[in-house]
């Protein structure tokens, strides 16, 4: 059968390299779950002991933006992984 | 309020009706649509057959009614607005079903589909985020703003190939319902099991070989469904990191063609079909980045092959979504 991928190692290390691309995604949301804990929580819980209306838009404020840094590294880190990964992809490709 | 037998008698009763109203209702669906000419080639297919589209109606029938049910039962107005969301993006659907509309319009638009559930105040003021929560009164709209859009458009973009939007959702659905059944409560629990039954329904038809396919007026309801109960459950990160390769592909497409646009207006395509009806990686540059273009980098595959490997990645994400869910079990009870 001419199907390279459908079975045999190199099909196998292939599906594990997609599983890995999800697995680095994962790392990725649960680091931007632990910055959101210990940077844009204890925000609130400031704003909150200061009861100030201002206060409050301007935590709400901080915290969007903090939210919209973290998006942008998010997106940042990953595009650098995605060309690192098809460069490797498509080398190993060349080889095979 | 009926007691909690009660609660699970009618949860039980709403799910196998909208099970049946797909499996009823459907093959009747099917032949009205081939009499009115809605069909769409199968590309994918020797012969290129003709299948009907869309299926939306049925499936927001069967959904509708099982929640309905549901509704009668407990009086939860949350329902009302979860339905509400899905009925706006399926007429948004049905709109790019049979009109040609440009590539803002799905995004564009679904921003409304979010409406309902900040009128009826469906979020919680804290965001669940595995470790703990944060009280973002004031974020939480513009989240869901967004949320309801980039579900609804990821689940449409992972549907090419014969039942794979519907096989994923089912996948993907259960994480969502184990971490409400621990960190949510009973009743959005209760609305999720209806929609569960309602895609197990239209899986038979849709699995490959499909008898019909959703249209864009099927996986937009069935991608905004999922959001909102998400965002009703408190599961939103669960539903990130179980729709994880769904994102993916929406990211690696929009990383390569750098802008919002319809897959017809694209000039080359990410796949090629060859004369056995095998499917390879595209070797033009200019081709989008997509999921299937990165599975098939090691090789041709059939349709039936992609799908299978589309499904276990949804399989591993899920598997990724219940260890976190087991991290914040461990977390919050620790």
């Amino acid at each position: 059968m001419d199907r390279e991928g459908v079975g045999g190692v190199g099909g196998k290390m292939n599906f594990l390299d997609l599983k890995f691309f999800i697995l680095f995604m994962w790392i990725l949301v649960m680091t931007a779950c632990i910055f959101i804990i210990f940077v844009i929580a204890p925000i609130s819980k400031f704003q909150i002991d200061q009861n100030e209306p201002l206060s409050f838009l301007k935590t709400s404020f901080i915290q969007a933006t903090l939210a919209v840094i973290i998006v942008g590294i998010l997106i940042i880190v990953l595009n650098k992984f995605k060309k690192v990964y098809l460069l490797n992809k498509l080398s190993s490709k060349k080889k095979s | 309020m009926p007691n909690f037998e009660g609660l699970v008698i009618g949860t039980v009763i709403a799910s196998i009706i909208a099970f049946l109203i797909n499996l009823i209702l459907m093959p009747s669906f099917i032949k009205f649509l081939k009499l009115k000419g809605m069909v769409v080639n199968d590309n994918h297919k020797p012969n290129k057959p003709k299948v009907p589209r869309p299926a939306g109606p049925i499936l927001l029938l069967s959904i509708v009614i099982g929640e309905l049910i549901l509704f009668f039962i407990t009086g939860n107005l949350e329902i009302i607005s979860i339905l509400l969301t899905t009925s706006i993006a399926f007429i948004i659907g049905i709109i790019d079903d049979f009109r040609i509309m440009p590539g803002w319009f799905k995004p564009g638009a679904l921003i409304l589909a979010s409406i309902p559930l900040i009128i009826f105040h469906i979020y919680d003021n804290e965001l669940n985020v595995i470790f703990g929560s944060v009280f973002i009164p004031i974020l939480y709209i513009p989240l869901i703003l967004i949320s309801i859009p980039l579900a609804g458009n990821t689940v449409n973009s992972i549907d090419v190939f014969n039942g794979v939007a519907t096989g994923f959702m089912i996948i993907t659905m259960f994480p969502i319902i184990i971490s409400t059944f621990l960190f949510g409560d009973l009743e959005i629990l209760m609305i999720e099991l209806p929609f569960l039954a309602a895609l197990l329904g239209f899986y038979m038809f849709h699995k490959y070989p499909s008898k019909i396919f959703p249209g864009d007026s099927g996986t937009l309801l069935m991608g905004a469904m999922y959001g909102a109960l998400a965002i009703a459950s408190k599961s939103e990160i669960i539903a990130i990191i179980a729709l994880l390769p769904a994102i993916m592909n929406s990211f690696l497409f929009l990383s390569s063609v750098r802008k919002i646009v319809e897959h017809r207006e694209l000039k080359s395509r990410p796949t090629i079909l060859n004369e056995d009806y095998t499917l390879q990686a595209s070797k033009d540059k200019n081709a989008p980045i997509t999921l299937v273009r990165l599975i098939l980098l090691d090789g041709k595959l059939s349709e039936r092959e992609i799908v299978m490997k589309i499904y276990k990645l949804a399989a591993f994400s899920s598997s990724l979504a219940l260890i976190t869910i087991l991290l914040q079990f461990i977390i919050s009870s620790g």
